[in-house]
């Protein structure tokens, strides 16, 4: 009896603790894609005797991000954090779309991304599928071969 | 003993349960951005000279002909390279082909005038990085008197850029 009674109590803790889970939204990004990027002697302006494009750019929807668990304003904000890579090498950012769902606005000018979280673009309510577009400048033969790594973080934050 | 197992079994799952540690998504996420740079080593070269010898003084050598003709161009994203230089096929007896190439500036030694052979010789060393669409060719063709009369002849210079 005493056995069945702590059964039944640990049954309703249970549910009300899945309950709870459930009511709880929280704000939340994810993330599609990557880029990868090589650079070879297609790359040259003119052939043998001229120098690399110095920019280069992925396509216009390389990486989509979806923000979802929210009815209100938030905003993202973007870093970088390199593994291997070169000081003369510059990577920019910038959305290429509105996704679906909610709003969004801003950053739609590419913005050069750098260690430290820095504002990109805000919305409001849940999105899916906004476009994002990454750059490279700085490239030439200055840069040694070599295989130049880094990651990109976006934090939203419910505002 | 049992009833006291069942308290700390119970306060056990409400801890786990209220602990709220499970979020999916979270407000971070990320991707990888990769960059590969190939090594990258490309030389042209432009001219068709043409070398006569017609002409000698009483008592001198053959006059050699010199011709600028050309220039070589190159890119390069490595260090330490090099230009190499041979041709086609040996030159008739007691005749030698020269070749000089004008190194990048800044960025590598030339080795002067160098005799063409069938193996590649370096004429440019220590070059890169560096992009340089004109670096200058001259061309020296020498013979000497056992050469005898040679009939118009071709030969091949073909330019390597390597290590």
């Amino acid at each position: 009896m005493k056995l069945t009674k702590g059964l039944a109590i640990m049954f309703i803790v249970m549910s009300l603790g899945m309950t709870v889970r459930t009511a709880r939204a929280e704000i939340s990004i994810t993330v599609a894609g990557t880029w990868y990027e090589t650079i070879d002697k297609t790359h040259l302006t003119s052939g043998a005797g001229s120098d690399l494009q110095s920019e280069m750019a992925s396509g216009p929807g390389q990486v989509l991000l979806d923000v979802s668990g929210t009815n209100g304003p938030w905003r993202i904000d973007i870093k970088k954090n390199d593994s291997t890579w070169s000081s003369s090498l510059h990577l920019h950012v910038r959305r290429t779309s509105d996704g679906n769902g909610g709003s969004v606005r801003g950053g739609t000018a590419f913005q050069e991304v750098s260690g430290i979280n820095t504002p990109f673009f805000s919305g409001s309510g849940s999105v899916s599928d906004i476009k994002v577009q990454l750059k490279i400048n700085g490239v030439s033969i200055q840069i040694p071969p070599a295989a130049y790594a880094t990651m990109f973080y976006y934090t939203v934050t419910e505002l | 003993m049992v009833k006291a197992k069942h308290k700390i079994i119970t306060t056990t799952i409400i801890i786990l349960f209220f602990s709220g540690g499970l979020a999916s998504g979270g407000n971070v996420a990320g991707h990888g951005v990769n960059i590969n740079v190939q090594p990258i080593d490309e030389i042209s070269v432009s001219g068709n000279p043409r070398l006569n010898i017609d002409h000698a003084s009483a008592g001198q050598k053959l006059t050699e002909a010199t011709r600028k003709s050309g220039n070589c161009a190159i890119t390069t994203n490595g260090t330490g390279k090099k230009i190499w230089a041979r041709i086609s096929q040996s030159m008739p007896a007691d005749t030698t082909l020269k070749l000089h190439v004008a190194a990048p500036p800044g960025s590598g030694i030339s080795r002067g005038n160098l005799v063409l052979t069938t193996s590649a010789a370096a004429v440019v060393t220590g070059i890169g990085p560096v992009a340089n669409s004109s670096l200058a060719i001259t061309y020296n063709l020498n013979a000497g008197v056992k050469a005898g009369e040679i009939s118009p002849d071709d030969r091949t210079v073909t330019f390597i850029l390597s290590d």
